[in-house]
């Protein structure tokens, strides 16, 4: 069976992955998938262009890191949340823990 | 095989055991320092005879995990070399930013896939797919910073 592919949205799955610290988007794919034991997968389609739109949208902002021969010498391109970006996603957390505390048995 | 080469197979060989891993074949051409390494000296030295790999102080078992060791690491590094030329030829029109971010991570990707021994179908399977999302975002790219698509 396919893992879920959208137990939530790409922006807040990204935002929150990104509250653990800088990342680039490949490191994100992983990251988020460990997190959710696999239920959550992104795909490369939809996760570059939101991490874009994220940055237009002053949620996030990136910087280039060293360049890598196993990437045949190109940066990679971390991403880091500005503090709007942080509240952002301090709101959603606290929104989607208010959908999970009756499904969790938490009051 | 001269003493010197005997030497260099020795010491290619500790350095394999020692690391048990194909990938620092890279960082052999720089062990030791003084000894330069490079893979035709090894490929050529294996095609010696039995009697002369004796006189290498090595075991058959040992030269052929040796020799193993080196074909894997030149069939991964053909893998690599293919796919990247691929690709790069692919992106030749499409922005830096796209470029950089989204077929970075795709060759570090495919990298990883090579080194886990991954079938060559899927790692033609990611190439096919990174050009699929390189075109698409790269129009979308293009058609947002030139303002015909508004974003929210």
């Amino acid at each position: 069976m396919l893992a879920s592919m959208t137990l939530i949205d790409v922006r807040t799955s990204l935002l929150l992955a990104l509250m653990r610290g800088d990342s680039y988007g490949l490191e994100l794919i992983q990251r988020i998938k460990d997190d959710t034991n696999g239920r959550a997968m992104l795909l490369e389609g939809r996760v570059y262009p939101a991490l874009r739109e994220l940055e237009r949208d002053g949620l996030l902002e990136s910087y280039e890191g060293e360049r890598l021969p196993e990437r045949g010498g190109r940066p990679r391109i971390y991403y880091k949340l500005t503090a709007e970006g942080r509240r952002t996603a301090r709101q959603d957390a606290k929104a989607l823990l208010g959908l999970l505390r009756p499904a969790i048995g938490v009051s | 095989m001269s003493e010197k080469d005997t030497n260099r197979i020795v010491l290619v060989d500790t350095a394999f055991i020692r690391s048990e891993d194909v990938d620092s074949y890279a960082a052999l051409k720089h062990w030791p320092s003084t000894v330069k390494v490079t893979r035709k000296i090894v490929m050529g030295a294996l095609d010696e005879t039995p009697i002369e790999i004796e006189r290498a102080a090595l075991s058959l078992h040992e030269m052929h995990h040796l020799r193993a060791l080196l074909e894997k690491h030149e069939l991964r590094e053909q893998q690599r070399q293919q796919a990247e030329r691929v690709l790069d030829t692919w992106a030749i029109w499409m922005p830096d930013r796209v470029v950089d971010e989204q077929l970075g991570d795709a060759l570090e990707d495919i990298n990883r896939r090579i080194r886990e021994d991954q079938p060559r179908w899927a790692i033609r399977l990611k190439v096919a797919a990174t050009m699929f999302w390189l075109t698409v975002h790269s129009i979308g790219y293009f058609l947002t910073t030139s303002g015909i698509r508004k974003t929210n």
